[in-house]
């Protein structure tokens, strides 16, 4: 990076907050902080929920994963479309109609305290775990490729958004996230056209997606039921339903988003367009990955993008063996780069007969270049045995900085940071909210005056953002950045999920059953998590599932309410 | 709604679909439309990834 990356990176991530603090200056009581003052359009709404989603992992790692398992991975978004309408149609009616600030306040309105409070504990434990990740992983992979001193990257970036959420609550969280978006859409958008122009001036785009399709690299709908795949249209429908159900309809930094609409109609409008542009969105991200891979069809990639790894391994005197698998490595991708290129050739006039033949060479060489990879990983494991990222978090970010101009440079630096921090604002707003409105204000001052609870939120926010940053400082478990969030919301979400299916739709069960049932299910979560092997996005079915099973044998069990006097007969 | 169980809020599902709603008519529609679009880009997909592959 240059002087100028740096005054594009400075210009994005300051411009945006200063923008959103001088529009919400006048602001000044606690509705306005908690929602927006309701007063949030449609269109914002639904750029706030997209940004709170996303987050740097998004746009970090996706097209990291595209370039190494291809465009499967949109499939977990396929069950969101139907979650969000539930969402519309049963959660967005309630809340607004109860005029609650958090989910969890319904909670309280429908079984008792006890029960609103575990909602928020649990939710306050896993979104304070989740926004110390999100502000460590960009900063633990651009640090690392910069030379940026990491805790001083964590720092910065935390501070930044820590100040603006604190100063602006919930109005300046949606202000500042619909113009985060608008960088991410136009760096991801500058992303793709570069690796296309990268492309060899003989290759065209759609000969480009042949390529990626001869090498497996676009099949983005798969319908087989075979259960030991990954992604499936089957996994994607119905486990990614459940998964965003509970994100969406029970987790506040979601919530607190939708809640500051002008109208339910707003709130509505602004999940259904992310309904409908979601899965779009996700494959255009995960396009740029494909459009990576194809790109280095033709320019040779590092044997392993984590260069910061290679680096240590070379300095640990595992130099030679490194140097000859690259020595090996480069041999097998010169004789690839022809194999592509003869396959090209063979698309465009060549029998079919030609082409079968020359996507098996490719295939084969491919599978050769992999194993390579495979061996020179074990060096690295060997020189560090702690090495615990994964080398698809690096692809991205390497090609940025190897092959884009100064200046887009720093605007994808600052397409990573604003998507941290537009997520880690929605997150810190929402923790800080929870805090004041669910624990605060029924637990330690019941009767104090609107103005000391928009300062005790605004301390707490702050507080929470402490918090985040000394998560992300002492941080150095995260084995991937798309994972390391999806295990944590799953051992939690079905839980909280839980307690909200059944206050909708089983009308007979009362607090004290579900209380117990949901500290039941949590406990079972986590001793299966501890102890056994089970893929983690079974937890959100089994703590889900735990809760109504638990509750309803509870309450027609142990808390069998005493019959009650019959009703008086209406005149 | 009528509660039953003595419990302090209703805090069920209310009837969106009769609710008007600008440009659709109705929620319903709205979500039918939404349901529509999206079969419309599953379709897109699978044509996609079989025309590559």
């Amino acid at each position: 990076m240059n002087w100028f990356d740096y005054i594009v990176l400075t210009g994005a991530l300051l411009a945006i907050p200063i923008y959103g603090l001088w529009k919400t200056r006048h602001g000044g009581s606690l509705d306005q902080y908690l929602k927006g003052d309701a007063s949030i359009k449609w269109g914002t709404i639904g750029l706030s929920v997209m940004a709170t989603q996303a987050g740097p992992i998004t746009f970090l790692s996706m097209p990291g994963q595209a370039y190494e398992n291809g465009m499967a991975f949109v499939q977990n978004y396929f069950g969101q479309p139907f979650a969000l309408i539930a969402v519309c149609a049963i959660f967005v009616p309630i809340y607004h109609r109860l005029k609650v600030y958090t989910a969890y306040e319904y909670l309280g309105q429908r079984f008792d305290q006890k029960t609103r409070l575990l909602g928020a504990f649990l939710f306050l434990i896993q979104r304070g775990l989740a926004a110390g990740i999100t502000i460590y992983a960009p900063a633990i992979i651009i640090s690392a490729l910069l030379g940026w001193r990491l805790n001083l990257t964590i720092c910065l970036a935390g501070g930044i958004v820590v100040v603006y959420t604190m100063l602006g609550g919930t109005k300046i969280v949606s202000i500042t996230q619909q113009y985060q978006m608008g960088v991410i859409f136009a760096g991801m958008a500058a992303a793709f056209a570069m690796a296309i122009y990268r492309l060899p001036s003989d290759v065209s785009f759609t000969q480009a997606l042949s390529i990626a399709g001869s090498m497996d690299k676009l099949e983005a709908v798969d319908f087989s039921f075979d259960f030991h795949k990954r992604y499936t249209f089957w996994s994607g429908a119905l486990g990614g339903f459940f998964l965003a159900l509970s994100y969406f309809g029970a987790d506040q930094s979601q919530v607190g988003r939708y809640l500051a609409g002008e109208s339910p109609t707003a709130s509505k409008f602004g999940l259904m367009f992310n309904a409908v542009v979601k899965v779009p969105m996700q494959f255009a991200v995960l396009l740029v990955g494909v459009m990576v891979f194809v790109v280095y069809q033709f320019e040779k990639p590092p044997i392993f993008f984590n260069q910061p790894a290679v680096a240590l391994a070379v300095e640990r005197g595992f130099g030679a063996p490194l140097a000859a698998f690259d020595q090996t490595y480069t041999e097998v991708f010169e004789e690839k780069k022809a194999a592509v290129t003869a396959f090209v050739k063979a698309r465009t006039g060549g029998a079919e007969s030609e082409v079968s033949t020359a996507r098996a060479t490719v295939q084969r060489l491919d599978g050769r270049l992999q194993e390579i990879r495979q061996e020179a990983r074990a060096v690295l494991v060997q020189a560090d045995p702690n090495l615990k990222s994964k080398d698809s978090d690096y692809v991205f970010i390497t090609f940025v900085l190897n092959h884009l101009p100064h200046g887009l440079v720093g605007l994808l630096v600052a397409v990573i940071f604003s998507a941290a921090m537009s997520a880690t604002a929605a997150t810190l707003n929402a923790l800080g909210s929870t805090t004041t409105v669910d624990f605060y204000r029924p637990l330690v001052r019941p009767a104090a005056t609107e103005d000391h609870y928009l300062l005790m939120t605004k301390v707490l926010t702050a507080g929470w953002g402490l918090i985040a940053i000394g998560v992300a400082l002492f941080a150095n478990f995260v084995e991937s950045l798309i994972e390391a969030g999806n295990i944590l919301g799953s051992l939690f979400y079905g839980s909280i999920l839980g307690l909200f299916l059944v206050a909708f739709f089983l009308r007979s069960v009362h607090g004290t059953a579900v209380f117990v049932a949901a500290v039941v299910s949590q406990l079972l979560v986590l001793v299966l998590f501890f102890t056994t092997g089970i893929g983690y996005l079974w937890y959100n079915l089994i703590g889900c599932a735990g809760v109504i099973l638990f509750g309803v044998l509870l309450q027609t069990t142990l808390f069998r309410a005493p019959p009650s006097e019959p009703s008086p007969t209406p005149a | 709604m009528t509660r039953t169980d003595g419990a302090k809020n209703d805090g069920g599902p209310d009837r969106p679909a009769g609710e008007a709603v600008p440009l659709f008519g109705s929620w319903r529609r709205a979500y039918a439309i939404a349901i529509a679009l999206f079969g419309v880009e599953i379709a897109l997909l699978y044509l996609f990834t079989h025309h590559f592959s």
